[in-house]
């Protein structure tokens, strides 16, 4: 099976910093895998998914990105696999306040031709696109909505439609629930987790709430595989 | 690319009011700068427009650049006069194609009244060699013929016929009025755009014979000399203000020039008009050029709240950054992004700096022509305003810079933390 992400003697210690924050032997997530990555606060999991990204560059050892090693690559080079292939749902505060939903949504298909042409070939035009997943992830008629008045739940279903238009290979959520109660939490990650599978995109959710684990394929607990004592990774 | 600016002009609508403020704040600063590259040029185009033809300004020994303010534009007042003597020999100087003599001192509502001849109307040039023309009536005939200005009629409403009352001496208000001899309106000149259209023309006899029962300044009491009888006295000044020369061949300008310069019978100054005009730009050059560095300064220090109102900004939209990052724009879209909204400011500020300058050139015309007799031509750029411009835009530029590399520095410390 194809790999998306394949990391393999991976180092990295911040500028300054005494230890290693990461020191990884050996990570894979196949193509179209769900994984749920566990880790403690400090634990070097958003130092990891900016590796992932290509946003902080590779200091030692491999990182290949859907068959491509992103470690000594050029910057513009990752930004712009990072624009084309990895969708991103942070914590919270995801959307650009001044745009409106489907602004928001459609903003990866402006930096990224390929996203814009796989939204496309889905038929019809961007908004179009840009309604019908917002209309599966329950936001019909938000479009308009300045996102500032959305509810969180609303804003994190947003910054999902965004992370899945122009369906990317690869999609990172980074503790997306942790802003939302409980009952919220399971519906979110029911939606996320249809919409991932329908993309076929890999997802690597990151939370320290492991009762959420049950619904991926596998779970990752980042302090096993990481073999440095995480202190170094604060910045 | 033009999402990109979309974005950036989203952006910044989000914060318009601290913005808004710099942006008022360039614009005030770029109308300054404008405005004295406008008075500047403006001043120059009008002065030299002012006067053509004439070959050489005549008078009192003084400095050239005062006899051509006093003799030409009407600014400031002769020290002393010229004897109609002198005229008489200047005027008789085989190189000499014509001589128009010039009598000033006496005003009307603030408005020059100049006692010349009818030779006045035939030799005076202004612009681009253009003759004055009338738009009614004819030149002044008798004694107390007075010919206006454009704008001498038009602000006081006269029209021909109509009887004017000339006062003492320069100025507004406390001036002695001659009111015993009131002058009729004989015609009125078409606008020039030069002093000429503020003044009012009469002859050099009506001068004199206003001036019949003057001693000292003032009237003597109790002795008027009634219209009629004026004729009778010899209305032949004794002395004028200056005089304007033609030569017949321009070669022997320098030539006419050095004669009047040496005269024996009293001493006299001859400027050729173009040279004299040559030393005030001289003079007000320094002027000029330190005006023109205080508001460049001004306008610096207008970029530079831009730059500060940036660099303020970037903590509140360090997010926003970081969410742009992650979507996978490169650090350079994030330099740009600042980059593009410093240069939106500026080219705002300009925009507006522009309107800015236009109202107010349009409504102080009126004010600088009456002052300084010369007029502010509702114009758009000109090219060296244009250059101006573009040196404000790049400032502008610069001033984007600064924010731009912290901006660039901040999204690779940054990274993807999600949790600002």
């Amino acid at each position: 099976m194809a790999l998306a992400i394949e990391i393999r003697d991976l180092r990295f210690r911040y500028p300054g910093a005494a230890v290693d924050c990461l020191d990884i032997e050996l990570l894979r997530v196949e193509a179209g895998a769900r994984v749920f990555l566990y880790g403690p606060s400090g634990s070097g999991k958003s130092t990891l998914l900016s590796l992932i990204g290509g946003v902080i560059q590779v200091q030692q050892g491999t990182l290949n990105l859907l068959g491509k090693n992103i470690a000594h690559m050029r910057p513009t080079i990752c930004d712009r696999l990072r624009a084309d292939h990895i969708g991103f749902i942070f914590q919270q505060f995801n959307l650009i306040p001044y745009l409106s939903v489907m602004d928001n949504v459609l903003l990866p298909c402006r930096f990224s031709s390929r996203r814009q042409q796989r939204a496309l070939a889905e038929g019809g035009t961007l908004p179009e696109t840009a309604r019908r997943l917002l209309s599966h992830l329950q936001l019909e008629n938000t479009e308009h909505i300045p996102v500032t008045q959305l509810s969180v739940g609303q804003q994190q279903r947003v910054a999902a439609a965004r992370a899945l238009i122009g369906k990317p290979e690869i999609v990172i959520a980074d503790e997306p629930t942790s802003a939302l109660d409980t009952d919220r939490q399971s519906a979110f990650l029911d939606l996320l987790l249809q919409e991932c599978a329908e993309a076929n995109a890999a997802l690597i959710f990151v939370s320290h709430n492991r009762q959420l684990a049950t619904q991926f394929h596998y779970e990752i607990a980042l302090p096993s595989i990481n073999k440095t004592v995480p202190v170094g990774c604060v910045v | 690319m033009s999402h990109f600016f979309h974005m950036a002009f989203r952006s910044a609508w989000n914060r318009r009011l601290t913005l808004g403020l710099t942006l008022v704040a360039i614009a005030l600063s770029v109308a300054m700068l404008l405005g004295v590259e406008r008075l500047r040029s403006e001043a120059h185009r009008g002065f030299n427009l002012s006067i053509s033809g004439t070959d050489l300004v005549v008078g009192a020994r003084t400095s050239p650049v005062q006899l051509m303010l006093y003799a030409a534009f009407r600014i400031g007042e002769a020290t002393s006069n010229i004897s109609w003597k002198s005229f008489q020999d200047i005027a008789q100087n085989p190189l000499v194609a014509w001589a128009v003599p010039i009598s000033l001192g006496d005003s009307h509502h603030g408005f020059p009244v100049m006692g010349t001849t009818p030779g006045y109307f035939e030799h005076f040039q202004y612009g681009a060699s253009r003759r004055l023309s009338f738009v009614k009536g004819q030149p002044f005939q008798g004694v107390f013929d007075v010919v206006l200005g454009m704008e001498v009629a038009s602000q006081l409403g006269y029209a021909v016929g109509d009887r004017i009352i000339l006062s003492h001496g320069m100025g507004e208000a406390g001036l002695l009025a001659h009111d015993d001899k009131p002058f009729i309106v004989s015609g009125i000149l078409a606008p020039t755009g030069t002093p000429v259209d503020r003044t009012l023309h009469i002859s050099l006899d009506g001068i004199t014979a206003i001036h019949l029962n003057w001693v000292g300044g003032v009237p003597m009491h109790g002795f008027t000399i009634p219209n009629e009888h004026v004729r009778k006295f010899d209305l032949t000044p004794k002395d004028i203000t200056a005089v304007l020369v033609g030569i017949k061949a321009r070669a022997a300008v320098f030539k006419v020039q050095r004669q009047i310069n040496e005269y024996k019978a009293e001493p006299l100054l001859a400027v050729m008009p173009g040279v004299a005009l040559e030393q005030l730009w001289q003079v007000v050059g320094v002027a000029e050029k330190t005006l023109l560095a205080v508001t460049s300064m001004v306008v610096f220090v207008g970029l530079s709240g831009l730059a500060a109102v940036l660099l303020a900004s970037l903590n509140e939209r360090r997010r926003e950054m970081a969410i742009l990052r992650a979507i996978g724009a490169r650090r350079r879209d994030i330099f740009l992004l600042m980059v593009s909204e410093s240069l939106l400011v500026t080219l705002g500020g300009i925009t507006l700096g522009i309107i800015f300058l236009s109202v107010a050139s349009l409504a102080l015309a009126p004010w600088v022509q009456a002052n300084y007799g010369f007029a502010l031509q509702p114009a758009l750029v000109s090219a060296a305003e244009f250059k101006l411009l573009v040196g404000v835009l790049a400032v502008g530029l610069l001033a984007g810079f600064l924010p731009g590399y912290r901006a660039y520095q901040m999204s690779l410390m940054d990274g993807l933390m999600s949790r600002i």
